[in-house]
């Protein structure tokens, strides 16, 4: 096998992802102040020794903040992408395999989910359920799961005439073997790369969730519920706008950056 | 021979439009019955007659004693009639209330979507042209930081700028261009640039990498071997190619924006439909919700098979099955 040459960017953007998930998971490895401890003498200030990236409204420390709203927002982030993929997955499968009135009954009523705009469907779907971080992701991976099937169902529909396809047909092998052994493996990248791509959409469309009070309720932290308090304070502290919207650029670049190079490492033919 | 198959392609997509439409109002009208609350509960409000002929009667009123397929049968009706029903609020007719929503919005998705495409022509353009270059590599570094920002953030930026430091742009708000034109103008400025932003970074990288698919085919390689001018090449060969495909994409995010600008028009209180349907969930006000979706998602549907079928028509080359 040939050995690629791997770039600067895709590095960075993996020890980007890399750390946002350690901070996910350890969070108490890397924050200064309790996220939660309040300090009302020190609020909305800037930067300082004390407070590396400065205090919101109630003096809680910003860094230590973005540190614990790290696990929320990525599990957003990781779980809508999982969610939507275990849905889509069989959707795509199904469909494509089977094709007929099966396929188009079931792409029709997709095509009928992706009528609505999604955010607008967010919202229908988060007034049934209460906010949280569960039904978010819930929320977010209804809205997205039809862009999963449909890769995997051009994928399928492609692969199936495929001779490999027959010759494991030929030797006796199940509807259900095909699909899941033989056909599935194949759609494998397709399927990560539009996992990391939904993901990064996901943490989008929780900050923008969070931003209209839909998301992640106080005092949880989360990023986009962060920039949903900081856009009241404009007036008094600009800082407190900007970290959150820089990690939230900079963690949704780095996963975009990572699936780019995903696809570039999966379809080598498209580097030229 | 071509024109049998059109023909036959757009009954094909108009039946399925259909299809998906019959989808569509389940979807709405079940999520309606979905959502917490009783409707006759909140009719009759915490003050009303409680007593349980009252809700009855009130029930009856509102169609609700009927069973469930009948409901929706002369709900359906109703909207085929062009009566959506009034607003609980304020029983003010709701097919009005959302005509005149639908105007706001338009005016700011026109609006950033003619600067977006205005601009993202020629960028695109230039950046197939001098693929590689610097110029092209900090475009698109530039697009792909603007698709990595949750887009209402830059609009979050414009405000800091604009309203608070220069105190020059009113932060938010909405007047209506007959009543004050100036003033609003002056209010579109920032959300139509928050919008068009976003938009333009999708249809750059679009036009870019359709013109880079474009130049690379066989056609543009006889019309350089031919000795065209590069001019001609680029800008009526390879742009009226682009083009074609382009106006499909600007037609469906158009089908997209109408109502889906909820969090640009919240934060910059331009009360426009998406605003209006977001503030009506709020609040529980069914019927218009319910009346404001049907038609969000309806144009969708509407727009998109529109697009498709003018697709077919200008582009003879597109297969039709």
């Amino acid at each position: 096998m040939k050995i690629r040459r791997i770039k600067v960017t895709t590095i960075i953007a993996f020890v980007v992802i890399f750390m946002a998930i350690l901070m996910a998971f350890f969070p108490s490895l890397f924050a200064t102040h309790d996220p939660l401890e309040m300090d009302m003498v020190n609020k909305l200030q800037g930067p300082s020794a004390a407070h590396w990236l400065g205090t919101d409204e109630y003096g809680r420390d910003l860094w230590s903040r973005i540190v614990y709203g790290a696990k929320t927002t990525m599990s957003v982030g990781f779980g809508s992408a999982a969610l939507a993929a275990l849905m889509g997955i069989p959707v795509g499968l199904i469909t494509g395999w089977f094709g007929g009135i099966t396929d188009n009954i079931i792409t029709r009523f997709m095509d009928a989910c992706q009528a609505f705009p999604s955010f607008l469907l967010a919202i229908l779907i988060i007034t049934i359920m209460e906010p949280s971080a569960g039904s978010l992701m819930l929320t977010i991976s209804i809205v997205s799961f039809p862009i999963f099937a449909r890769i995997v169902r051009s994928n399928v529909l492609s692969l199936k005439k495929r001779e490999f396809v027959e010759a494991t047909r030929a030797f006796g092998a199940g509807q259900l073997y095909i699909m899941f052994r033989t056909i599935l493996p194949n759609c494998i990248s397709a399927i990560t790369v539009e996992f990391s791509l939904l993901t990064a959409t996901a943490i989008l469309s929780e900050a923008g969730m969070s931003f209209l009070g839909l998301g992640i309720q106080p005092p949880e932290p989360a990023w986009g519920s962060m920039l949903f308090y900081a856009n009241q304070y404009l007036n008094q502290s600009i800082v407190y706008m900007l970290i959150p919207t820089f990690t939230i650029f900079l963690v949704v670049l780095s996963v975009n950056v990572f699936g780019d190079a995903l696809r570039d490492w999966f379809d080598p033919m498209k580097l030229k | 021979m071509r024109i049998s198959s059109i023909a036959k392609y757009c009954l094909k997509r108009f039946a399925m439009a259909i299809v998906v439409l019959f989808i569509v109002t389940i979807v709405v009208f079940a999520a309606i019955r979905l959502a917490p609350g009783d409707p006759v509960l909140s009719k009759i409000g915490p003050y009303g007659d409680q007593s349980q002929e009252n809700y009855d009667r009130i029930a009856a009123s509102l169609g609700l004693d009927k069973p469930v397929p009948a409901q929706y049968f002369i709900w359906i009706g109703d909207c085929l009639r062009g009566d959506f029903g009034v607003s609980l609020r304020n029983s003010a007719d709701v097919a009005g209330l959302i005509s005149q929503k639908i105007t706001v919005s338009l005016e700011l998705i026109l609006v950033a979507l003619s600067w977006a495409v205005l601009l993202s022509i020629p960028i695109g353009i230039g950046a197939a042209i001098k693929k590689g270059s610097v110029l092209d590599q900090i475009l698109t570094v530039l697009s792909s930081s603007a698709l990595a920002m949750p887009s209402f953030c830059f609009g979050l930026v414009l405000i800091v700028i604009f309203s608070v430091r220069l105190g020059i742009l009113p932060p938010n708000g909405y007047i209506s261009f007959a009543d004050n034109p100036r003033e609003n103008i002056r209010l579109l400025l920032m959300p139509a640039l928050t919008l068009g932003l976003f938009e333009m970074a999708v249809f750059t990288r679009f036009i870019r990498s359709e013109t880079i698919e474009i130049l690379n085919s066989n056609y543009i390689r006889t019309a350089k071997a031919k000795g065209l001018p590069k001019g001609k090449i680029y800008f009526k060969h390879a742009l009226k190619n682009t083009l074609v495909t382009f106006i499909t994409v600007v037609g469906s995010e158009l089908g997209t924006l109408l109502g889906g600008t909820i969090i640009i028009e919240q934060l910059f209180g331009w009360s426009g439909l998406g605003w209006f349907i977001y503030q009506s969930v709020i609040n529980r006000d069914y019927p218009v919700v319910q009346a404001g979706v049907l038609f969000v998602a309806v144009s969708f549907v509407i727009i998109n098979m529109t697009v498709d079928i003018i697709y077919t028509l200008i582009d003879p080359r597109i297969e039709l099955n």
